[in-house]
């Protein structure tokens, strides 16, 4: 027995990587034109041919993250793999300069437009539903909190603020944010509209969750966060879109950027069938700085916001109370836009960033050119 | 990037070597084995091929001069310290040439075949070992492939006597391949993760340091050289093995060790062995003392050119030392559980200076140990909880791994089965080795 297990590990060792090499041989290993066999990297590139032609690759490498997960390690790329889901960490920036300059540049735009002005900031998954992250991790989670309530303070009495985390946390059972991918879901967004509508619309009767249908568009959505973290056993996600029914509207949504775009509907669904799912909600913002929307809402009041990717899920509710709502991405917009676009036209301007972009990026500061 | 441990090593190089060994005439195999240790230099480092080859015919040009004055010992001793001077002075050279910057790289198995050299002249010099009719039998010991990473080091009197007909019997094959693989996992999976580990433990911010994190980190930089020598010094028992050639276990739980000196014979025991072998005994005290001293020196210098390694080898011999020469008598009466605790205290202390970059680092890891820049020593505000706890619980596994394959549990639980029930002890060790090969493959995918 004990020469048959001592042969039999070492047949193993001969006729395994014979088999393997056998089943990667269909599509022949060559060198990369530019490499020679002598130039001492003809192993290592043999080793990534292996690894790519690995028969069961992708079994293996489950195999190799549920070991992983077993083990302990619930983090890949800054990303926390919760169960079904998964919710990216939060880096906090090293100085505090860049969310300064955001908070100088709004409380500057509210004094010199002289237009009512409102600051939103969004908490991201991690801060909502950190009670779902691996044991001890929420120690090493920034608090979003108190960061939000830092940069409110700096700007209570001469702007807005809306603070939509208390709304957020409570519901956090519920599906605010995308499992896989890095946003909320128009779940979420009516979170934050209700809040948003307590705030900016004051007197104006805003409809419950009851007061619309829900059309689910895409089930089976896997976003952005898929591909930087190596599990693919995360539940996809559903995408859907809520519409009014009790006074139904109709809307023109105009998108200038890189090419312009008109459509009449808050929700193209037709980028679902071209791979762009998320480009449902507005059209999405990649390759546009501005998207105007008109709608036959009776209101006359406009609004401007300057926002991210997290106003595509609260937009669509906001536009049933404004006549004309303008998103515009200050990072996209380019020198015609900041011509085009004439601020004083509007009757309120809303900055509404999550937490990652007015620390990361200086957003709220190119605004700051339409004052020149 | 290739390594040994790697998907290429594992299912291209390593069986297409195996069966090419194999098929070879036993009267050539060892010729066979040169060439294939040779083309795989050319293929790992094509550059560096020419140092080797060149190292090894400047030992056999000395080792012909030795017999061609065989009867004058001072000529004798010239070309001892010739080949002594010329692996030092290559040691040295490589060192400075990297640190300027003019080198990406060392040449594969700088160490290996720098000693080896020296050891097989040594040896002849010393009439332990015959004269060389050919220099195939000093070439394959000094570049054998899979001992060009880190060893293990052993006299070449007794590897040259196994090159005669190398033929390996199917236990060889077996036993080899699951040493092999067992080493392979060790380096490409268990070190990596570990030395990952220290880094993120190291890095933790200085509110959260304390005593037990500083530990934390230490144990796990002593884990992860354990497990990258003594994998790669498997990894060639292994393959010498499957190819009928017996090299000695250089690495024995040397986390257990009893007493300082007991823990020199059990890490990288070969090294030790070839710097006491050159190192004349001398029944002077002082002398014998130097020996020690030099040896330890010797032993962190050969695991590399840094100031770090040589303090920590001399830190070590400081103890050994002291065990040896001015506490034997007391040391002998301690029981082996206090020796074993103590030893084990030294060492991990020495990983401190082992696992940083400079002197400067080293003490302030050992501060950290000992929590002697803030207040009471283990009283920092907080001991576990925050980032380290995290670092730690998403490791655990990990480190239980780690621990319990540091020391003998195992080992011991399998030999008691072998001995009461030998046909399911080697079914356990089949399975456990084709486990480990699939979770290789996997980690690796």
């Amino acid at each position: 027995m004990k020469r048959l297990s001592q042969a039999a590990v070492a047949l193993l060792l001969l006729f395994i990587p014979a088999f393997f090499l056998r089943l990667t041989a269909r599509d022949g290993y060559k060198l990369p034109p530019e490499r020679s066999i002598l130039d001492g990297g003809a192993l290592g590139e043999l080793s990534n041919h292996i690894r790519e032609n690995l028969p069961f690759k992708e079994r293996l490498r489950e195999m190799s993250l549920s070991v992983r997960a077993f083990g302990g390690q619930r983090e890949y790329n800054g990303i926390f793999i919760n169960g079904d889901e998964l919710i990216p960490n939060l880096d906090p920036p090293t100085t505090d300069s860049i969310t300064r300059e955001n908070q100088e540049a709004i409380l500057t735009f509210s004094e010199e437009m002289e237009i009512a002005t409102f600051c939103m900031i969004l908490p991201t998954a991690s801060a909502i539903r950190q009670e779902r992250l691996p044991p001890f991790s929420r120690s090493r989670l920034f608090n979003q909190k108190q960061y939000i309530e830092d940069v409110y303070s700096h700007m209570t009495g001469r702007v807005t603020v809306v603070d939509v985390y208390q709304v957020l946390f409570n519901a956090r059972e519920q599906y605010l944010y995308y499992r896989t991918e890095d946003g909320l879901t128009s779940l979420g967004g009516f979170y934050v509209y209700t809040e948003l509508g307590r705030r900016m619309l004051e007197g104006i009767r805003r409809p419950s969750l009851s007061d619309y249908d829900v059309e689910y568009v895409l089930d089976g959505y896997q976003g952005n966060l898929y591909e930087h973290s190596p599990f693919n056993n995360a539940r996809a996600d559903i995408l859907s879109v809520y519409r009014y029914t009790e006074s139904p509207r109709e809307y023109m949504v105009e998108k200038i950027g890189e090419e312009s775009k008109i459509w009449h509907t808050l929700y193209p669904l037709h980028a679902a069938k071209i791979g762009k799912p998320m480009n449902i909600y507005l059209g999405g913002m990649e390759g546009y700085g501005i998207t105007t929307v008109t709608g036959t809402a009776p209101y006359d009041n406009s609004l401007l916001v300057f926002g991210d990717h997290t106003a595509l899920s609260y937009l669509p509710f906001l536009c049933d109370h404004y006549r004309t709502v303008t998103l515009v991405d200050l990072f996209q917009l380019d020198a015609e836009g900041y011509e085009s676009l004439r601020v004083e036209d509007y009757s309120a301007a809303l900055f509404a960033y999550s937490v990652e972009s007015f620390m990361h990026n200086n957003y709220a500061s190119l605004a700051l050119r339409f004052l020149e | 990037m290739h390594t040994i441990y790697g998907l290429s090593f594992l299912y291209a190089a390593l069986p297409v070597a195996l069966a090419a060994f194999l098929l070879t005439p036993p009267v050539w195999r060892s010729g066979a084995l040169l060439l294939l240790s040779l083309g795989y230099y050319l293929l790992a480092q094509p550059s560096m091929l020419l140092y080797t080859v060149s190292c090894i015919a400047i030992d056999w040009a000395a080792l012909l001069v030795m017999e061609r004055f065989d009867d004058t010992p001072p000529a004798r001793r010239c070309c001892l310290a010739f080949s002594a001077l010329k692996s030092a002075g290559v040691l040295v050279w490589f060192e400075v040439t990297l640190r300027e910057g003019r080198l990406p790289e060392a040449p594969l198995g700088l160490s290996v075949v720098a000693i080896s050299g020296v050891w097989c002249v040594y040896e002849v010099y010393k009439r332990k070992a015959p004269y060389l009719e050919t220099p195939v039998p000093l070439a394959l010991y000094c570049c054998f492939f899979p001992r060009l990473y880190s060893g293990p080091l052993m006299p070449y009197s007794e590897f040259a006597p196994q090159l005669e007909t190398p033929s390996p019997s199917i236990k060889d094959l077996g036993k080899g391949a699951a040493i092999f693989i067992g080493g392979a996992v060790k380096t490409g999976i268990l070190s990596i993760e570990l030395e990952a580990l220290a880094r993120s433990l190291r890095a933790v911010p200085e509110a959260e340091q304390s005593a037990p994190v500083a530990w934390c980190a230490v144990i796990a930089i002593a884990l992860g050289a354990f497990y990258r020598f003594s994998g790669y010094t498997d990894m060639a028992r292994g393959v010498g093995r499957m190819m009928g050639l017996l090299i000695p276990e250089s690495f024995y739980y040397p986390y257990q060790s009893a007493g300082v000196e007991d823990f020199f014979e059990r890490f990288h025991s070969g090294a030790g062995r070839f710097f006491r072998a050159i190192l004349p005994q001398n029944a002077a005290r002082g002398r014998e003392a130097l020996r020690v001293f030099l040896a330890g020196a010797g032993l962190g210098l050969f695991l590399g050119l840094r100031v770090n390694f040589l303090i920590w080898g001399l830190y070590l011999a400081f103890f050994a030392f002291l065990e040896g020469f001015v506490l034997k008598g007391a040391v002998k009466k301690i029981p082996t559980p206090f020796k074993r605790i103590y030893t084990f205290f030294i060492v991990m202390i020495s990983f401190a200076i082992f696992g940083t970059d400079s002197p400067g680092e080293a003490a302030a890891l050992i501060s950290d140990m000992f929590d002697l820049r803030g207040g009471w020593p283990l009283a920092a505000e907080d001991t576990g909880a925050g980032l380290p706890g995290y670092i730690l619980s998403s490791n655990w596994l990990l480190i239980v791994i780690s621990l319990l394959f540091a020391t003998s549990v195992f080992s011991l639980l399998m030999r008691s089965l072998r001995s009461r029930l030998p046909k399911l002890a080697a079914l356990v060790s089949a399975a456990v080795s084709l486990f480990l090969l699939f979770a290789l493959t996997a980690y690796s995918a």
